[in-house]
């Protein structure tokens, strides 16, 4: 899936990911967005995050 | 030396006046003093600790030092396990060995074998937990390279045997003790009042409160098979308010003495009786061991489970609350408390709200029926447990609840003691949870703005009142804090 997507998609499919997960848009999505700038990102979300771009990417995040 | 003696008082003062007046301008000599006052203060109770201490703070210093330095990753991560083996060797040995020789005898009387292993006479190191937990953050954060390893030993050992926190935390990580120890503090008189205010209402909970109720848990506690089920469920209402006004007690002094030197640490307790579930109980009742475990044990735990879902999520939540029941000492008794606590998550994890944060800053003074009993029922789930945190054996809590679940609850309770009376505990336990219901989103029950809220001459008055309860209902005997013996 990863392959046939463009970096614009990717950034707006985490945005997704992470409104999904977050229940919110008070964050301003770019590659060095991390859990300080977004409110509700604790310990638990962190890991939701991880597990839905693991399977909506179909990658494995070790 | 507790914070609540009077030999504290004139220790601090004396650091404070020297602290300020005689070296305020050189951070190093600053920093210097306040090692020396930290041992001063350790080697108070038991000298004899201050070496291991010594030569813990030095091993973990070189091995931090020496991670930073080398560019080799097999001697880096040779030497993180080293200081593991280092943290967690000495609280096995110190806390845990009798234990296990015990435990493991019992396993095999069990099956008919017995062992003829001997326990050894061995004397805990005061504040181990704390400061064993200090510098196993400090070095698994160099090896996730979240922090870069200090080259100045004097901060280093100043971080670790912080007196404020040394014995009893919060639990600082180097993260944020250790900028703060490489600047330069300044006075501030607002920072001062505010200290102070956070002391005064940390010796409240602990002089008025907490001591005051030990004399009704203890005459509970100690003579149970003589009382109904109603006194029972008084004598275990006592003990929640003795351990949270204790505790909170001793962090909020230590979170004061520390801002009077000029340093903010880490928060320890966000009135966590009114949370409404036991998630959120946990955000808010002993944070910084919270925030600890859940950084290093909970979160890889979940991340290597994280493809069992909900499973998964349980299963790293029980082995993170039975490890918190374990840090608190070497008994069952602790082990089943964070067993308990981890499966009370279990309808949190099924309805999928363990991440969810409660609002605390609505403006209404009194919350909805459903919020309310949301509270009363978190706060007799954890009422319950702390029966096993109480009691001296796994047999012995089990016997005090079977007496407290029959019909005698209904009845009203008594107290054989006559110099127990019941109406002043409970007098000053409601003063106490109104003012911080009332407090609930500031930093300390007796935190208040100056422009706004009440008035002037209303806080005189509640400073005056809380300051005549300490002097005349302030219980003198009882000088330890329960969680120093962790």
């Amino acid at each position: 899936m990863v392959n046939c997507m463009d970096r614009n998609e990717i950034i707006n499919e985490l945005r997704n990911i992470f409104i999904g997960i977050l229940h919110h848009e008070n964050f301003v999505m770019s590659e060095s967005l991390s859990a300080a700038d977004a409110d509700g990102w604790d310990s638990l979300s962190h890991m939701n995050i991880i597990t839905e771009i693991e399977h909506r990417f179909k990658c494995d995040l070790n | 030396m507790a914070f609540n003696s009077f030999e504290f008082i004139l220790f601090f003062v004396a650091c404070y006046i020297i602290y300020w007046l005689m070296i305020s301008k050189q951070i190093k000599i600053q920093n210097l003093f306040l090692l020396l006052a930290g041992y001063v203060f350790y080697a108070w109770t038991n000298w004899h600790f201050l070496f291991y201490l010594i030569a813990f703070s030095a091993a973990n210093f070189l091995i931090g030092m020496y991670m930073e330095q080398t560019n080799n990753s097999r001697t880096k991560q040779w030497l993180y396990y080293t200081a593991l083996l280092l943290g967690a060797g000495g609280l096995a040995f110190f806390k845990y060995f009798n234990f296990f020789i015990d435990s493991f005898k019992d396993a095999f009387h069990l099956i008919g074998i017995g062992l003829n292993i001997h326990t050894l006479n061995i004397i805990i190191p005061l504040g181990i937990s704390f400061f064993t937990f200090r510098t196993l953050s400090y070095i698994i954060d160099i090896q996730r390279e979240e922090i870069k390893a200090t080259k100045d030993w004097v901060i280093f050992f100043t971080y670790v045997s912080f007196f404020p926190s040394i014995l009893s935390g919060p639990i600082d990580r180097a993260k944020t003790l250790i900028p703060q120890l490489e600047k330069k503090r300044s006075f501030s008189v607002n920072e001062t009042i505010d200290g102070l205010s956070q002391i005064l209402w940390g010796l409240f909970k602990k002089a008025v409160i907490a001591d005051n109720c030990a004399s009704y848990t203890n005459e509970i506690f100690d003579h149970y098979q003589t009382y109904q089920a109603s006194t029972l469920v008084l004598g275990a209402f006592f003990y929640a308010i003795q351990l949270y006004a204790d505790f909170s007690g001793y962090s909020d002094m230590a979170i004061g003495i520390a801002r009077l030197l000029g340093f903010n640490i880490t928060k320890n307790f966000d009135f966590p009786f009114f949370a409404e579930n036991i998630a959120s109980f946990w955000r808010k009742w002993h944070m910084s061991l919270t925030t600890w475990l859940t950084d290093y044990i909970f979160t890889p735990l979940n991340f290597t489970f994280r493809r069992l879902g909900k499973k998964g999520l349980f299963f790293a939540i029980l082995i993170n609350y039975t490890l918190c029941g374990i840090w608190h000492g070497a008994n069952w008794t602790y082990i089943l408390y964070g067993f308990l606590h981890g499966c009370y998550f279990i309808p949190l994890i099924i309805k999928g709200t363990v991440g969810k944060k409660q609002n605390m800053n609505n403006n209404s003074l009194f919350s909805s029926f459903i919020r309310f009993m949301n509270r009363m029922g978190t706060f007799i789930l954890v009422m319950l447990t702390f029966v096993l945190f109480r009691a001296d054996t796994i047999q012995q809590a089990f016997s005090f609840y079977a007496r407290l679940f029959n019909t005698s609850v209904f009845s009203i309770p008594t107290i054989e003691n006559s110099n127990l009376p019941l109406l002043t505990p409970v007098l000053f336990i409601t003063a106490m949870l109104l003012i911080e219901w009332m407090q609930r989103t500031k930093e300390h029950a007796l935190q208040f703005n100056r422009s706004g809220g009440l008035k002037s001459y209303s806080i005189a008055l509640l400073y005056s009142l809380i300051i005549w309860s300490v002097i005349l209902w302030g219980y003198s005997g009882n000088k330890t804090f329960m969680y120093v013996k962790f």
